[in-house]
């Protein structure tokens, strides 16, 4: 095979996935950052602005709300997912009869479309024909009708809860296929020594699972910042913008208002966003490491 | 070497993989006709915009030899197509376009100017009502031609009215006293829904009675500001009618299709639409109770208060490579002489959509009892069309600022004063 693993066929295989990322990957994000430095509705020439755009940012409430709303679902959802999904795959992971259409009941909700997701929602969650609110009200708890969505409020909550709902079995899968890579010798082992199933789970099963905990908390970080049809769905955004999410914002500003300079500079920040929050998650555990090393 | 073949071969592949994103154009059909690529901002024409369908259809049972190639998208994918198209210089032969962007266009070179379409046909000139031609003028430059009228305002279920003792209000303090009688029985004055945000046709109007059209240059110009106290004022209207429950209690979470059907289900005293609904709606068990109403007076507005909203929607516009080709510019002459001549006129008018010209027309007022109700608002001589939608004047931000300022007042997330700054401020934005 030696002749054909020469430098140039390595190249000439690699060329076309390569030039498929550069154009639809790379060139995008470097295109998208050049239109955030202009004034641009699509049409004719874009006239080239310098940082006008971010410094706009600062000053737009709505983005203030967007970002507010975007980081309320993300560590809502985080909150609820993670240790849910978890819970789950251990509840999951038990050899019972039938587990494994939980396991496919559970995982439904990842393959509905996020536009019929919201639709579903909507018949949940409107304040005025939804079953949540219908239901208080029949059990006389009209106090607890709460405007769940389409208020100034509780959207982002509400967000943050059918993107759990959505996510959960996805996620439980992950973290089924992460305990089924420890082996059972070590709960084995626990179990000779006398371990609880408290401390097998806290002293094996979590710290094994740390790159799954890190990987899941990345993806739920990137289904947030993607979320779209949903919010298009239970409220497009409204009242008034106050239940924007970045995503959505972005999209209405470029597309809805014709703003492609400043919907640019919003997906450029995103993206900044993103990744800082992916650093983050990544980069803690190493500097708890560095610092442990230097304290001892 | 073996650096510059990698460089090369990813060169190409990507050069390849663009190349692939263009596309291009033919004059003729694949059987011989000359073919005009329309554009259209509908997914489906035949069942979403049946008038302009008909229309269509006829024009190519006339003209065997024209084959109109419609290519349907919704709105806001139509809109972002054209001007990415727009970009690679790939525009259709003609195209519906929002009336801001057309402009636009215009300023780019992009588009044809019909000026002579008009002059070589002088019957069709005079009798297009003149705000449908002078709305897509632009330094002598006839940029465009209205796709349709657009006729809105306030539908009315007279049934409603009449057993509740009411009578078809006139003025704002009447439409006030209707909706606190209908409040307090529970029925929703008038249907709107929030979550489609440009659903605020009525009140545009209502914006036209507060010298919209005598600031709106100023205002754009930096001359004058458009939270005056006129459009603040205005605001305070909308905000008396909110405090009155003249709108739906879920109006942040229902879209204007909600609000619709609520009408014609006879959950609501009045609609805020135009004439694309009358068909609904005379289909409905409400269709033979219903009327048409151009909105309220207010003793406190602004100028001439009997205004009526008989205007140009977004223009059709022609790509202006279309004059390099000597047939495809004849065939399209002759699709518009047809569009705006009697015979596509009364194909609209068949179809519920009202005449943009002073030609005759009939209704069959027995067939089409609402249509027929919109008709006879429009040709009462009481009333002065506003020369355009106010939101068709001003850019795509600043419209949705208009309609984030309406709804933003009617869902009480804004208060008056704060509903004209948001727009103040999209209007800053863009100096």
């Amino acid at each position: 095979m030696k002749w054909f693993s020469s430098r140039t066929n390595k190249v000439a295989l690699i060329a076309p996935t390569l030039a498929v990322y550069l154009a639809y990957i790379v060139a995008p994000i470097f295109i998208a950052a050049y239109y955030s430095l202009t004034r641009f509705s699509g049409i004719g020439q874009p006239q080239f602005i310098g940082l006008d755009n971010y410094h706009r940012l600062l000053d737009d409430p709505l983005f203030a709300i967007a970002l507010k709303n975007t980081v309320i679902v993300l560590v809502v959802t985080l909150a609820l997912l993670i240790p849910g999904a978890f819970g789950l795959a251990l509840l999951m992971r038990r050899s019972v009869r039938g587990m494994s259409a939980v396991r496919a009941i559970n995982f439904s909700p990842a393959i509905i479309a996020p536009i019929l997701v919201g639709l579903i929602w909507v018949f949940i969650l409107d304040p005025q024909i939804g079953l949540v609110n219908n239901v208080l009200r029949a059990v006389g708890l009209e106090a607890l009708a709460l405007q769940w969505i389409g208020g100034p409020d509780l959207t982002p909550f509400s967000l943050a809860i059918v993107q759990s709902w959505q996510s959960l079995g996805y996620i439980a899968t992950i973290f089924i296929a992460g305990l089924t890579l420890i082996p059972d010798e070590l709960y084995e082992a626990a179990a000779l020594d006398g371990a609880s199933g408290s401390q097998k789970l806290f002293h094996i099963t979590i710290p094994l699972l740390n790159e799954t905990f890190k990987m899941s908390t990345i993806l739920v970080i990137t289904l947030v910042f993607k979320i779209f049809e949903t919010v298009l769905q239970l409220t497009n955004g409204g009242p008034n913008h106050l239940s924007e999410l970045l995503v959505t914002y972005m999209y209405n500003t470029t597309f809805t208002a014709g703003e492609y300079g400043y919907g640019m500079s919003i997906a450029v920040t995103t993206l900044a966003i993103t990744f800082l929050a992916a650093a983050v998650i990544l980069g803690l555990p190493a500097l708890r490491r560095r610092l442990a090393r230097t304290e001892s | 070497m073996r650096r510059t073949h990698g460089t090369v071969a990813v060169a190409v592949s990507t050069a390849l993989l663009l190349a692939g994103c263009g596309g291009g154009s033919s004059d003729q059909s694949d059987d011989g006709r000359t073919r005009i690529d329309f554009a259209i901002h509908v997914a489906n024409p035949q069942d979403q915009e049946p008038a302009f369908a008909a229309v269509v259809d006829a024009f190519e049972a006339q003209n065997p030899d024209i084959d109109v190639n419609l290519i349907g998208k919704e709105q806001s994918e139509h809109i972002r197509s054209i001007k990415m198209q727009s970009q690679s210089g790939n525009l259709p032969d003609m195209f519906w376009m929002l009336q801001a962007s057309a402009s636009e266009l215009n300023d780019a070179g992009a588009l044809l100017d019909l000026s002579d379409f008009l002059n070589a046909n002088p019957d069709i000139a005079s009798s297009l009502r003149p705000n449908m031609v002078e709305a897509f003028e632009d330094d002598s430059v006839q940029y465009g031609l209205p796709y349709q009228p657009l006729v809105t305002g306030l539908f009315y279920n007279l049934a409603l009215f009449e057993e509740n003792g009411l009578e078809v209000p006139e003025t704002f303090d009447d439409l006030v006293a209707a909706s606190e009688v209908f409040s307090a029985k529970g029925i929703t004055t008038i249907a709107q829904g929030a979550k489609d945000p440009y659903s605020v046709w009525a009140f545009l109007t209502m914006l036209s009675r507060f010298g919209y059209f005598e600031k709106i240059e100023a205002i754009l110009a930096g001359d004058e500001a458009f939270d005056n106290s006129d459009f603040v004022r205005f605001y305070e209207k909308i905000d008396l009618l909110r405090e009155t429950g003249s709108f739906p209690q879920n109006v942040t979470t229902q879209s204007y299709f909600q609000a619709v059907e609520s009408f014609t289900g006879g959950q609501a005293a009045m609609l805020d639409s135009g004439t694309w609904d009358v068909k609904k709606i005379e289909d409905s068990p409400v269709g033979q109770d219903v009327g048409f109403w151009w909105g309220p007076t207010f003793s406190d507005g602004v100028g001439e208060q009997n205004i009526s909203s008989v205007v140009p929607s977004a223009p059709i516009v022609v790509n202006a490579q279309v004059a390099e080709s000597e047939a495809k510019l004849a065939a399209i002459e002759k699709f518009l002489a047809f569009y705006y001549g009697p015979d596509g006129i009364q194909l609209m008018v068949d179809n519920q959509v009202p005449a943009m010209t002073d030609v005759d027309v009939s209704v069959d007022e027995t067939e089409h009892p609402v249509f027929a109700s919109v008709m006879e608002q429009v040709s009462s001589p009481a009333y002065t069309s506003q020369p355009a939608q106010p939101d068709l004047v001003v850019s795509e931000a600043v419209a949705n600022a208009m309609y984030d300022s309406i709804y933003g007042v009617i869902n009480g997330t804004y208060d008056p004063q704060q509903a004209a700054v948001v727009v103040q401020k999209a209007i800053d934005n863009e100096r």
